[in-house]
């Protein structure tokens, strides 16, 4: 029997969502057939790095069911706020007091629609949970693909001088990443930073839970890395660069660059490209128009590996994985 | 040959251990469609 909660969602949904997604168009069977293709291929890759000890089983079965459960009533309750904000198009609202000074221009949006963008606690709570609901689970597996190309470009310090090691995670969020780096690597030193407080202070409650050395998490603005030149051995950078203006991606790459040791290896993991995948420029035509992402349109056409290059780096290899590409960059020396 | 021969912490044979992570993952996807499809079946 349907419920009457399903029959009030469902007709809420008819009544809204053709007026608020009129721009986007539906995917052919086939395109949908090449993603659940690509997914099987991504999961079949985290399985393979697992078993071959890139990382410990354990992070396979790794989610925040407590959060899910605990946080989805509050994606629901956020719903309507965030169909007002798409109708009447404020893309820069923001309720609780922010002082604006402390962030670039282009950070300050309602990025995904979320209320309070990336500046509030509660935001910090659902976003976790977005996201895996946007990749249909897969956001987890995608971070873990930049686990094996980092470990291959640490090379032989990983066992020889693993206490040595200094890892830092830029734009770290809710510290999902940190958490896998740290099951890879037990012994070395960890970094984040990121420029929401809201997101570190959520980071340090999921990383304060796990055993070893508690990674330092810093509020910094990635171009202005509060870092010592050549300090890193590895970067990591988990979807940042959509979310960036053009200047402001070269400006990361360059600061990334500056505390990069070298011989030390940046992994960059981001949404894929039209460059690579014209077969989906429908779906990341869709992306913009579904969740409020100002830069993402520039984004795919970006030659990351130009900037990269720009900057000083090494471009070692590129990746695809499910909607995610993957650059690996070293710095020579 | 059974997953402690590598990094496995289960202790589960290979093909246990890959059908529920596969297992694990279609629930992820599930909980997902289910929220964004309103015609799911619950």
């Amino acid at each position: 029997m349907r419920s009457p909660i399903k029959t009030l969602s469902s007709r809420v949904s008819t009544t809204f969502v053709p007026t608020l997604y009129q721009d986007v168009a539906p995917l052919s069977e086939e395109i949908i057939g090449k993603i659940r293709d690509r997914l099987e291929q991504l999961y079949e890759a985290d399985w393979q790095d697992a078993r071959q000890g890139v990382y410990p089983e354990s992070l396979l079965f790794d989610n925040p069911w407590e959060d899910f459960f605990r946080y989805y009533p509050g994606v629901l309750v956020d719903m309507p706020l965030i169909w007002q904000r798409i109708l009447q198009k404020q893309y820069q609202q923001f309720d609780e007091p922010i002082v604006r000074e402390s962030y670039p221009k282009y950070y300050l949006q309602n990025f995904h629609f979320q209320t309070n963008g990336y500046l509030s606690d509660q935001s910090a709570n659902l976003y976790d949970l977005q996201v895996e609901l946007l990749f249909n689970g897969a956001a987890d597996a995608m971070r873990r693909r930049v686990l094996a190309p980092l470990k291959q470009g640490l090379g032989q310090a990983v066992n020889a001088a693993p206490h040595s090691l200094r890892i830092l995670d830029v734009a770290c969020g809710t510290g999902r990443t940190l958490k896998m780096l740290r099951a890879m690597l037990p012994q070395a030193a960890l970094f984040g930073t990121d420029l929401s407080p809201a997101y570190l202070r959520k980071a340090n409650q999921l990383l304060s839970k796990i055993s070893g050395e508690l990674p330092q998490l810093t509020r910094a603005n990635a171009e202005e890395l509060p870092y010592a030149d050549h300090y890193f051995d590895g970067i990591t950078c988990v979807f940042l660069f959509h979310e960036l203006p053009p200047p402001a991606r070269q400006a990361i790459i360059d600061q990334c660059y500056r505390v990069t040791r070298p011989g030390g290896t940046f992994v960059i993991c981001d949404s894929i490209q039209k460059l690579d995948h014209p077969e989906f420029a429908e779906m990341m035509d869709n992306f913009p128009a579904l969740f409020h992402e100002p830069y993402y349109k520039n984004y795919v056409t970006d030659d990351l590996s130009a900037r990269l290059q720009a900057a000083g780096y090494e471009v070692r290899e590129i990746q695809h994985h499910f909607m995610s590409k993957y650059w690996i960059a070293r710095k020579s020396g | 040959m059974t997953a402690t021969a590598s990094n496995n912490s289960f202790a589960l044979p290979e093909t246990a251990a890959k059908t529920l992570y596969q297992l694990f993952q279609q629930s992820k996807a599930l909980f997902a469609i289910a929220h964004k499809n309103p015609k799911f079946p619950r």
